[in-house]
């Protein structure tokens, strides 16, 4: 026994040692289980994948089928949720960050936004039914859809929006009230900028989240048929999860494999998604650090 | 200095003890501030002549840096917080009703304990605030303005060639010189400094305290310091501060050597805090 090696040190490291092998066994596991499913889409869909898949309208017939309405849809849907939960979301949490005195109506307010992020998404397809849908005679438009995913992605926005903005310094608040700002130059010059990859980085999970949804949607009554993009913010449309699901339960196997084509596509319209708010926020960030 | 000598105690007095020299520019009068119950500064008065440092010295937590804030109300963000008494700057109370805070924070700059600026260039670090309450306009005069700020500041032979870059790129003590310009470019008539060096090294501290020596040609300068020998270097009166209370405030001189509280001598010679 010395110094150097004695059993006890030799035991710490071997303990070590193994917590850094299970950690990346587990984290090796999800990847793996991520890699079969592609796979598996992959061999069975991309067969179809091609120019024509995209651009062409659904079909009874598997190889005269496409996805074009779905990707529209799904794009329409995409845009229209965040340009209703970005301002709402950032709004809300600026009040509640900045402006509300903390007390039992602001505690209320937070236990209820976390309550919210937790209903099943299903109760908020029949909300939206019967507030946008029916009440606001919105239809079964893109509209009422996006309103119905804005709720549903809110409590989300909101949250990781108001990290965003606690995370910014009291220092650089101080800095810009001694300065002889008011609150709103201070929040509009300082704050929002400071928070907003922050923001940023919330919004586009929930979006992401949104994009993958389903439930919701079929209450509020997207189309699984349809034959043309939606060209304003009150047309019917379907959307790519919603394309899939119809088209896998079907019983002739081409069908099948069309659902895994159009899973790949939902898949590169997810990433491309991804990989912009990683550039915005790069840009963002950019001589702020 | 002749510390041989036991200080020759003079009678207490109860009012503010020090009759200054100059113009009073900021004055406390009977001054109480709270903290919910947690009472904070108990019937502080003291008058702060103009053109002069005056630090505020204290062991830690007797609220010297509360009554640095009660100055340019930025104390105002805390909810629980409660003033009596009057805080009066060039004779007009800053509480009275009607007062607007912003208004009061652009004649009355402060610089803060650890150097804040902005994660933006130099140049709109200190182009900020005259933009906003457009005390300069644009172009050519903002262009002279921060110019003149960094001058005043000292930091315009560092950084006149980088003025573009990120204002977080400069070392600590370049950083609170540029806080400093940035105050300044406000053209405040008080500066407040909040243990402006504590976050710096002996280097910048000293070129710190030569700014100051500086800019109270053209400024009224409160700083507070837990620093005993800053307070002896830089200011021109001192204030020593007890559990929020104004135990002694006269001339930094008298202070460090001729303490007329017992509780003052204690502490100047470091036998507490």
């Amino acid at each position: 026994m010395t110094i150097l090696a004695d059993s006890r040190l030799r035991r710490r490291w071997a303990i070590s040692g193994a917590f850094r092998w299970l950690c990346r066994g587990i984290t090796m596991f999800g990847v793996l289980m991520l890699g079969v499913l592609i796979y598996q889409v992959a061999e069975a869909g991309l067969p179809w994948l091609d120019w024509q898949f995209i651009t062409s309208l659904p079909s009874r017939f598997p190889e005269k089928a496409g996805v074009k309405p779905a990707i529209w849809g799904t794009v329409w849907l995409v845009a229209l949720t965040a340009l209703i939960s970005v301002p709402v979301g950032i709004a809300a949490a600026l009040y509640l960050e900045e402006y509300a005195h903390k007390g039992r109506i602001s505690t209320f307010i937070e236990v209820n936004i976390s309550n919210l992020a937790g209903v099943p998404s299903v109760v908020y397809g029949i909300l939206g039914l019967a507030v946008f849908v029916r009440w606001f005679a919105l239809g079964h438009s893109v509209l009422a859809g996006a309103l119905t995913m804005s709720l549903l992605i809110l409590p989300v926005v909101i949250t990781s929006s108001r990290e965003a903005v606690r995370a910014v310094p009291d220092s650089l608040r101080h800095a810009a009230l001694a300065l002889g700002s008011t609150r709103w130059q201070m929040i509009r010059y300082h704050v929002i900028p400071a928070a907003l990859p922050g923001i940023l980085t919330g919004v586009i999970l929930s979006l992401s989240r949104a994009i993958g949804e389903t439930a919701p949607l079929i209450l509020v009554g997207a189309a699984v048929y349809i034959g043309f993009t939606p060209d304003s913010p009150m047309s019917e449309f379907a959307v790519l999860p919603l394309q899939v699901y119809e088209w896998s339960g079907r019983p002739q196997s081409e069908f099948r494999e069309l659902a895994a084509a159009g899973i790949l596509v939902l898949l590169v319209v997810l990433v491309v998604m991804n990989a912009s708010a990683v550039y915005l926020r790069h840009r963002f960030q950019k001589g702020r650090s | 200095m002749n510390n041989l000598e036991t200080p020759v105690k003079q009678p207490v007095e109860l009012e503010a003890p020090v009759a200054p020299r100059r113009r009073t520019i900021l004055e406390t009068r009977n001054l109480n501030v709270s903290y919910g119950e947690k009472a904070a500064i108990c019937r502080v008065s003291m008058e702060i002549p103009e053109k002069q440092v005056t630090s505020i010295i204290g062991p830690s937590g007797c609220g010297k840096s509360t009554l640095l804030r009660t100055f340019n109300r930025m104390n105002d963000f805390i909810p629980s917080l409660k003033i009596t008494g009057d805080v009066l700057y060039q004779d007009q109370d800053l509480y009275a009703p009607g007062v607007d805070p912003v208004g009061v924070r652009r004649h009355i700059g402060m610089v803060f304990q650890k150097p804040n600026p902005f994660p933006k260039s130099i140049y709109q670090n200190v182009a900020w605030g005259p933009k906003l309450n457009g005390v300069a306009g644009s172009g050519q005069n903002l262009d002279e303005l921060v110019e003149s700020s960094l001058r005043r500041a000292g930091l315009w032979g560092e950084v006149k060639d980088r003025l573009k870059e990120t204002g977080l790129a400069l070392s600590g003590g370049q950083q609170q010189r540029l806080c400093i310009a940035r105050a300044l470019a406000m053209q405040p008539a008080v500066l407040l400094m909040d243990e402006p060096c504590s976050a710096l090294d002996p280097i910048s501290t000293s070129r710190i305290e030569d700014l100051i020596d500086e800019l109270k040609a053209s400024y009224t300068i409160v700083i507070v310091t837990h620093n005993m020998q800053q307070a002896a270097r830089v200011s021109d009166l001192t204030a020593f501060l007890e559990a929020g209370t104004l135990v002694e405030f006269q001339e930094t001189e008298e202070v460090f050597t001729r303490p007329r509280e017992r509780r003052t001598e204690e502490y100047v010679t470091g036998r507490f805090g």
